[in-house]
């Protein structure tokens, strides 16, 4: 294998890896039940003028892949 | 991919289970992941109080002719097509115009208004979770009773832990038809089954709403399927309403439930061996008042909300001493 090749391989397994990580995104996004984005600074400051509560929730755990919803 | 899953949180408070990654919100609108935790918008932040009769909720069973003290903050985990309140169950709380009403507030103005319970009702009190929970709990404590209105659409453990505040529960049974469940309400029929299961256990004073829709679910079977299962699993005692619907929100093209249809679904109901069925939304009907299962005289004569006769004495029918399933006095 010569330096050329080398590279293009590592170049090619770089951007499988960019677009894995890309599509794993999209996936979560679009299988959660809910997902909309919100604008957190607007939030923040809805929160200061008292619209909207920053409480931490109650039941919740970092999402594992094994966890499935419906 | 770990620095991905880093910030993704997982909601266990009912069965959607949303995995939201960071600046998203869930299903309810009403929970945020912000920095990798999940934070409530409306601890606290009431956008609809009234004090009602709670013959409105419907509650029929626990201290007739009160009033009760009723509050909701914006969203809801389901997206029913009939929503009566879908001005403020589904959108996200920043935009109404919400009051700031902490636990203490909510306690002492009820008790300033002489309501001897508390409702969180007109919404979905499952997603203002935290701050039912800990109303609840100081409610509790001033002497005040609890209520919640709900369609039961809860994972188990958040469930069992809120019943031990709980007094009383009206529980919607919209259908009992799964996929009525998911393509009218976005919902699940088996998970609001072992709600309703869950609050029994848990010794909740339990009541069940059916709201009939015309042509979507009225069949006798159904109905008839419905009362079986709630006699075996829920107790013949257990008071279900029959609600009549309006056209509403994105049902507008339906028209509403004939009384003859709510009556056949009484009929069913008792046939079944319901001890107390109601007709709901029918002002004036008689079939909106309760009868002793014993003596079957009546025992309280309703019109509309208000109380007219009131025969029962010490959780006892007056005239046969039957033993009435409620909470009186």
């Amino acid at each position: 294998m010569n330096r050329k090749e080398f590279l293009g391989i590592i170049g090619g397994m770089w951007i499988l890896g960019f677009f894995s990580a890309i599509s794993q995104e999209r996936f979560i996004e679009e299988s959660s039940s809910g997902g909309e984005r919100v604008d957190i600074d607007e939030l923040k400051k809805k929160a200061e003028e008292g619209q909207v509560s920053m409480k931490e929730a109650m039941f919740y755990e970092p999402f594992e892949e094994k966890n499935r919803s419906m | 991919m770990s620095l991905l899953k880093k910030k993704i949180v997982q909601c266990k408070l009912c069965p959607k289970e949303c995995r939201l990654i960071e600046g998203r919100r869930g299903d309810c609108r009403v929970r945020v992941n912000i920095g990798g935790k999940l934070i409530t918008l409306v601890y606290g932040k009431v956008c609809a109080v009234h004090i009602d009769p709670i013959e409105k909720k419907p509650i029929f069973h626990m201290l007739p002719g009160t009033p009760i003290f009723s509050i909701a903050t914006a969203g809801c985990n389901l997206h029913c097509k009939f929503c009566q309140n879908w001005e403020i169950s589904q959108v996200p709380p920043e935009k109404l115009n919400n009051t700031d009403m902490p636990p203490e507030t909510v306690v002492s103005l009820a008790k300033r208004y002489g309501c001897p319970s508390i409702a969180y009702t007109y919404t979905e009190p499952v997603i203002f979770y935290e701050f039912v929970r800990d109303t609840a709990i100081l409610a509790r404590e001033n002497g005040l009773r609890n209520v919640l209105v709900t369609a039961g659409f809860i994972n188990e453990k958040p469930l069992r832990e809120l019943c031990r505040y709980v007094d009383a529960s009206n529980t919607d049974l919209k259908s009992f038809n799964d996929e009525y469940y998911r393509k009218i309400c976005y919902g699940r029929l088996r998970d609001v089954l072992n709600a309703l299961v869950i609050q029994k256990e848990e010794g909740v004073l339990l009541e069940v709403t059916n709201l009939i829709l015309p042509t979507l679910n009225d069949s006798e079977k159904e109905t008839r399927e419905m009362c079986r299962w709630i006699v075996r699993n829920l107790g013949s005692e257990t008071p279900l309403h029959f609600s009549r619907f309006y056209p509403m929100f994105k049902m507008l093209h339906l028209y509403p439930t004939p009384e003859k249809t709510l009556e056949r679904a009484r009929e069913i109901a008792l046939e079944e061996g319901l001890k107390f069925v109601y007709v709901g939304n029918v002002p004036g009907t008689p079939s909106e008042w309760t009868y002793c299962p014993s003596c079957k005289r009546v025992l309280i004569r309703r019109s509309g909300y208000a109380i007219l006769e009131n025969n029962i004495i010490n959780g006892r029918c007056k005239f046969c001493g039957e033993v009435i399933y409620g909470v009186w006095s």
